[in-house]
């Protein structure tokens, strides 16, 4: 199936995220979403930022997949391929470090 | 249900954060005065990543003195043990490229360009090449760090090491679940055994890095045992004892693109029509057509094994074509390129996956295979 897979061309994706709060982060209005695969991991740190209004801060926000921090130029679509629960990949979010 | 994201700017996967002004004259005696200049810029546009980038620089470039500028910006931080480490970043003399700060030394050699490699040689000695692999020529820049090129240093307000350190660590855990199937690995693992594990990747120590590591194995390895070494049903294995791996973690460069990190089984379904096993080892082909799959292609070709057979009994020429065909596939690259794995260049790409990475995989538990287009 996976080579399968490999033959086909890539058509353009998207990943669902689940945005989970931890700690004393607050919990949105809307927490699933919905980006393009071949995004960097580092648009989905800067979207949560501005939904959180953290912009223009200097506030710490630190997100998570499982218990590890992705690096900023993993590809969304890999993150998801790898590390995604019944179709969507779960990201928590915290003002701390949650899981160091 | 899923509202969809959009956003702005780059979608050409551009390297995190925005850039901040960059710093061009530097001597010792400029710095104070460019590092107040990009505060005063990026003030205006009152960007969080534009400010903590030129903050450090001026954190590591003028030391205390510059952050005195204009009064009314903190102290720069210095680190508890007294010794900061500046922020800095590294170019590779030959290709003007800065290195990307968060891969391993070997991987980023193996990568950098004017490697001539050669079949079977790591170290690059091709003839009528003036320029050698080694030693390996890099420039260091305390200024004008280039954004767009590699990771910023955390925004959090964290120095250089601890960065790093952290960086590492994700890295491993990221490894560790894709081996495990859970979390439970890489949370176990104690704050003592977190440092012991970076201060042996910092000093090379193998024998220290071992004996946490060990831990970090033991339920592959006990799995494997349960499973037993059977070959009875065509998933006997690679014979490493990697039997009790869920996904084997790998991530593959080419040229200067962030890694792709896709799923690794061990065993792949065989999609050869006449194979008796139901399911193989996966080959480093395999993996390289699944993660480039612009790179590599799969041929197939029919070889017939009458063929040899006639060639051997001369006199025997009724006895061609009785033997049935066989199909053979083999994973080709589709242009000029090398792949490396740990300075060894063009591994066989029908080698087992699971076998190249128990031997070759990095600190992190990743496996890292360069591919060098020309």
């Amino acid at each position: 199936a996976a080579a399968a897979a490999a033959a086909a061309p890539p058509k353009p994706r998207k990943t669902k995220i689940h945005f989970v709060p931890v700690g004393s982060a607050p919990l949105m209005k809307k927490t699933k979403f919905a980006i393009a695969s071949d995004q960097r991991f580092s648009s989905v740190t800067n979207f949560l930022r501005k939904m959180l209004k953290l912009s223009g801060t200097g506030g710490s926000l630190f997100l998570y997949i499982n218990c590890f921090v992705p690096s900023p130029d993993q590809l969304v679509g890999d993150l998801d391929e790898c590390f995604s629960v019944r179709g969507e990949l779960v990201v928590h979010y915290s003002f701390q470090e949650a899981w160091g | 249900q899923y509202a969809p994201v959009v956003l702005g700017g780059d979608r050409a996967g551009g390297m995190i954060v925005r850039a901040a002004p960059p710093d061009d004259d530097l001597d010792g005696s400029g710095q104070a005065a460019a590092a107040s200049r990009s505060r005063a810029r990026s003030g205006s546009n009152a960007s969080a990543d534009q400010l903590q980038t030129s903050r450090r620089r001026s954190e590591s470039v003028g030391g205390g003195a510059a952050a005195d500028e204009g009064g009314s910006h903190k102290e720069a931080e210095q680190e508890n043990d007294g010794s900061a480490v500046p922020v800095c970043w590294f170019e590779d003399e030959s290709s003007g490229l800065a290195l990307r700060w968060h891969l391993f030394t070997g991987t980023l050699f193996d990568l950098s360009s004017k490697r001539n490699i050669s079949k079977g040689n790591g170290l690059g000695n091709g003839s009528g090449n003036s320029n050698t692999a080694l030693p390996w020529k890099l420039r260091v820049h305390f200024t004008s760090y280039p954004t767009n090129q590699i990771l910023a240093f955390d925004i959090s307000g964290s120095s250089v090491m601890p960065t790093i350190q952290r960086h590492y660590m994700n890295s491993l855990k990221q490894a560790l679940f894709l081996q495990h199937g859970s979390t439970q690995v890489a949370m176990n693992i104690c704050k003592a055994d977190h440092r012991k594990l970076w201060d042996a990747v910092v000093s090379s120590n193998y024998h220290l890095y071992g004996e946490i590591n060990a831990e970090l194995q033991a339920d592959v390895r006990q799995n494997g045992g349960k499973n037993g070494s059977s070959s009875t049903d065509g998933g006997g294995g690679d014979g490493t004892g990697n039997e009790g791996i869920r996904n084997i973690p790998v991530r593959v460069l080419v040229d200067s693109k962030p890694a792709v990190q896709r799923l690794c089984p061990p065993f792949w379904g065989n999609t050869d029509a006449d194979s008796a096993k139901s399911a193989v080892a996966a080959t480093l082909g395999d993996v390289l057509l699944l993660f480039s799959p612009n790179l590599f292609e799969r041929k197939r070709r029919q070889v017939s094994s009458s063929k040899e057979e006639a060639e051997e009994s001369d006199n025997d020429t009724d006895k061609v074509d009785k033997q049935p065909k066989c199909l053979e596939t083999s994973i080709i690259p589709t242009e000029s390129l090398v792949w490396v794995v740990q300075g060894i260049a063009e591994i066989p790409l029908s080698f087992p996956i699971g076998q190249i990475w128990s031997t070759l995989c990095s600190p992190d538990h990743f496996l890292y295979v360069s591919v060098i287009t020309r």
